[in-house]
């Protein structure tokens, strides 16, 4: 098998030729070490590389496996995490020239869970500036498009994203404040799964906003990505905010069918074209749910009524929070900051009632999901309004108006993943955006699932 | 006086309000920061819109553990 081929090879594929002992773990993290060696210039998707302790753990991995202790689906895979996830002895920056030095003395929560699943991490991936700022940041290159390198991959799993699009690695991991594991999954072509507020432990995760912020799986399947999510999920005392709820066998709810599954479609807002949606973005989206439809679902419209201005909640409460974290850091230290220093700038013009009042809407946008949510199983809804903008410099706030597909999910706290659904005319992905009930990954992973099987968007790959 | 009229910053404020949370910013970073706030303005404005009734505490429901 050539390099390229095995570096495209879904996890749950190579798992099955790893624990039959038809591929060594060592052959396939030489292969991806090879492929980054040759892309990673263009694509600038790793930021630290840690080549030899992959090399190693791979070797360790091919040992246990030989001698008969195989771990499981994750055993001897090559994964990737984005900069914010502590690495004990390899740094954690977050991109930034704030944490340039900075070497934590402990694994992250989730990056113990896939040490201890058998992965074999490659290395920590690109980011926007600790998770929020555009593009550039203070430290490292910012990531490009796979598909086309004068686009952004998305953000702010920007790393992750490219990575996974250019067969970098099998998986990663991102976090999500407000759309950064689903904006790259929409923008990559890829998948990205943000879990249940509370699902995964962000323990050793540097924060951005401590209540919305959402730590979960990337990869280039749905059966992947629930793979990943096994290994994480479940209750972390280290982390206040995660829940004591049982984790059900993600991958063993992929397979059944969604017929008869209710399918909520909100077209007075995430739909219109007229308030600045793309065309060819809603129709990838409408094609969409007509393959949901085949396959059986019951498509019903819905209506979120206060959805338009989740995002200014959202945003106000990130800003708050966010800024409060760094305070000191920006006070002392301001020139370690990128651009992203605007955005948290933004979180001291609000006052304790802004943000009470973002809470109070927040409150009202989850009783208003929560009573959709009681009609139908699933919302769906294109992930992003645009397909991938261009790269280079953005604004130093981003985008603070207009159409936002995420951050009513990020509001609620609600499972969403985006799974690939087709491409733009110019060549750009467009992602499927399938939100659920609370803590009901299974049925948001199921219905992205079958959407794939019918629609494999997942089996192209960049010509790179 | 509506509640978004009370209190709303005004932009002559900004400074004043990045200097109150001890941020000390040069004249070309302030000028970039005004251009954000007509953009604040209309997200607050929008926030302030909602007139919240019945029960406020407004953070149940947000963490799981907590609802």
């Amino acid at each position: 098998m050539s390099t390229d081929a095995l570096c495209y090879l879904n996890i749950s594929e190579a798992a099955a030729l790893i624990r039959d002992r038809k591929l060594s773990p060592v052959e396939l993290t030489k292969a991806h070490i090879e492929r980054i060696d040759r892309l990673n210039p263009e694509i600038k998707a790793y930021v630290t590389r840690t080549d030899e302790q992959a090399l190693a753990d791979a070797r360790v991995a091919e040992s246990d496996i030989n001698a008969g202790h195989y771990r499981g689906a994750l055993h001897g895979i090559p994964v990737s995490f984005k900069d914010l996830y502590d690495t004990a002895g390899t740094r954690t920056t977050g991109q930034s020239k704030v944490f340039a030095d900075r070497v934590p003395a402990e694994d992250s929560a989730s990056v113990a869970s896939i040490r201890k699943a058998g992965a074999v991490t490659l290395g920590k991936v690109a980011l926007a500036e600790f998770g929020l700022g555009g593009s550039p940041t203070s430290l490292f290159e910012t990531p490009s498009n796979p598909w086309n390198l004068d686009y952004s991959p998305g953000g702010s799993s920007s790393g992750s994203g490219a990575a996974l699009a250019a067969g970098l690695c099998m998986g990663s991991f991102g976090t999500d404040t407000g759309g950064s594991l689903r904006n790259p999954g929409h923008c990559s072509g890829i998948v990205g799964l943000k879990p249940t507020l509370g699902r995964v432990s962000r323990f050793g995760v540097i924060p951005c906003s401590w209540s919305l912020d959402t730590v979960g799986p990337m990869a280039r399947t749905v059966g992947d990505v629930a793979l990943l999510l096994q290994a994480v999920a479940g209750h972390d005392p280290r982390d206040p905010s995660s829940a004591d709820r049982p984790v059900p066998d993600y991958p063993a709810a992929l397979g059944g069918s969604i017929e008869g599954l209710r399918v909520g479609v909100a077209r007075d807002y995430f739909f219109r074209t007229d308030l600045g949606a793309d065309p060819e973005v809603v129709q990838c989206a409408e094609e969409a749910i007509a393959v949901l439809r085949e396959l059986g679902a019951s498509i019903e419209e819905v209506s979120v009524p206060s959805v338009a201005d989740a995002r200014s909640a959202q945003m106000v409460i990130m800003h708050a929070e966010a800024f409060a974290y760094h305070r000191q850091f920006l006070r002392d230290r301001p020139g370690d900051y990128g651009p992203v220093r605007f955005r948290f700038w933004l979180g001291a013009l609000y006052t304790a009632e802004d943000y009470l009042q973002a809470n109070l809407f927040r409150r009202q946008i989850v009783s208003e999901v929560d009573d959709v949510l009681k009609k139908v199983d699933l919302i769906v809804t294109p992930t992003m309004p645009r397909p991938a903008p261009p790269g280079g410099d953005s604004s130093p706030f981003g985008t603070l108006t207009g159409l936002n597909f995420l951050a009513p999910f990020n509001l609620t706290g609600t499972p969403a993943v985006s799974v690939p659904c087709g491409f733009t005319s110019g060549g750009l992905p467009v992602g499927l955006q399938i939100a659920g009930r609370w803590f009901d990954e299974a049925t948001v992973l199921r219905a992205a699932n079958a959407y794939e099987e019918a629609a494999p968007w997942s089996e192209m790959h960049p010509d790179l | 006086m509506t509640a978004f009229q009370r209190r709303i910053p005004e932009e002559e404020d900004l400074k004043g309000m990045l200097a109150r949370a001890g941020m000390v910013l040069s004249p070309e970073d302030l000028e970039i920061m005004e251009t954000a706030f007509p953009a604040v303005r209309a997200q607050l404005e929008r926030l302030y819109s909602y007139e919240f009734e019945g029960e406020v505490y407004p953070f149940r429901n947000i963490f799981p553990k907590n609802g």
